[in-house]
């Protein structure tokens, strides 16, 4: 009962105070991506907890091993982009073979979901927060959720960003980006500053 | 001496292309990660832009040589693997260049393994286009990078430090106040994507009126 609170506490800290994606900026291109596609975004955050879980467990197993010695520190960071890419190919490959039907239709939003930095900043997050196992598994699934929550907001942005009261050259992406900026701003108000 | 010429006029639009008119991280939204929360300081912003120039280029050519031997389910997979590769010596000749800055970076440089500039260029563009084509587009990514980072870098720590390279507090710009949050770093790319999107449109205004005579 206490793993499952713990749990439940760092998801929430994940998708609030301690939210990577709008106080840390991390993974803004893919969230954008996710937005513009409203009917899959389920399944895109979805496997975003999953492959984020995948690199949260294998960091807090493999960075133990990797801080013996100097060279492995040094190649940490490529050893731990191995274990994203080994994740991408084992799943591509398990879809691909037991379920063609499945991968036929989610296959183009897979690569994207296991391949970015908010997948890859999970090892980071690990060391920077200290968090234990069952911590480390709620701060995943949290920043999944956040992905989901990120990605809604701005899948209806485009009503918005794309007013036709605003100066053309604002129109789409910049007024987005600013969007972003502000609803940035108010998760630092949240951290209170710097998140790593 | 046409098709040299052609060749040559191709490459520079390549280039201008990925450097200002469709600079990925102002109209493409890639890559937007180190600008907002790594690029603070100039000598962040130096170091991240080599880092990505010494990645971008060799993973771009490598990758227009055998991406199209490769099913396209598993080149995603195989180009983080050679990105993860190739950091190696990227980070080693940033770190030649400007001695501790892998180090200061932290996981700034690590993530730039999975960029999504560089990454997108290596899986999507580089298989599918000549060498040159490829090397023009890596160049003028790296420079329209640049810029970008460096121009937000620079606006950033002389609002904060009141100069630049820590030659005014004696100090490099933190990540911990102000405008080096990221927040700013998204306010600023909105200016500069709206800047570059005044700019093409003005450019194609001046194209149709070139392309209509006037009677």
């Amino acid at each position: 009962m206490n793993t499952f609170v713990q749990i439940l506490l760092t998801a929430l800290m994940a998708v609030t105070s301690e939210n990577i994606l709008f106080a840390g900026g991390i993974g803004f291109s893919r969230v954008l991506r996710a937005a513009h596609r409203p009917k899959m975004l389920g399944m895109y955050s979805l496997f975003i907890s999953v492959f984020t879980l995948i690199s949260m467990v294998a960091a807090y197993f493999l960075s133990p091993l990797l801080a013996q010695s100097d060279t492995l520190t040094v190649l940490r960071p490529s050893l731990l982009a191995f274990c994203s890419a080994a994740a991408y190919l084992a799943a591509a490959l398990l879809l691909k073979t037991f379920s063609p039907q499945f991968f036929r239709k989610y296959g183009q939003i897979l690569s994207p979901s296991a391949i970015n930095t908010v997948v890859l900043s999970m090892p980071y997050v690990l060391k920077s927060f200290k968090l234990t196992l069952p911590n480390a598994v709620g701060f995943a699934l949290g920043t999944g959720a956040a992905f989901f929550l990120a990605a809604m907001i701005f899948s209806r942005a485009p009503e918005s960003c794309e007013n036709p009261d605003m100066p053309k050259a604002f129109s789409g992406l910049p007024a987005t980006l600013i969007y972003i900026g502000i609803l940035s701003m108010a998760f630092a108000g949240f951290t209170g500053g710097k998140l790593f | 001496m046409t098709n040299r010429k052609t060749l040559l006029r191709e490459t520079g639009t390549i280039f201008l292309n990925g450097a200002f008119f469709r600079n990925p991280v102002l109209v493409g939204a890639l890559g937007v990660y180190p600008v907002v929360a790594g690029g603070y300081n100039m000598r962040n912003a130096v170091e991240l832009s080599l880092l990505f120039l010494f990645l971008t280029l060799p993973l771009a050519l490598l990758y227009c040589l055998i991406g199209e031997m490769m099913a396209v389910w598993l080149r995603p997979g195989l180009v983080l693997t050679a990105s993860a590769v190739l950091y190696l010596p990227a980070a080693w000749l940033t770190d030649r260049l400007i001695p501790g800055s892998v180090t200061a970076l932290g996981m700034f440089a690590g993530l730039m393994i999975c960029n999504s500039v560089i990454l997108s260029r290596a899986n999507d563009y580089a298989p599918s286009h000549i060498g040159w084509a490829v090397a023009a587009d890596a160049l003028g990514c790296s420079v329209g990078f640049t810029a970008v980072i460096c121009l937000s870098a620079a606006i950033r720590e002389l609002w904060l430090k009141g100069g630049l390279w820590h030659t005014n507090m004696g100090v490099y710009g933190t990540a911990d106040a102000g405008v080096s949050l990221p927040f700013f770093g998204f306010i600023l790319l909105g200016f500069f994507a709206a800047f570059v999107k005044w700019a093409t449109q003005k450019r194609s205004t001046k194209a149709e009126k070139r392309r209509v005579p006037r009677v």
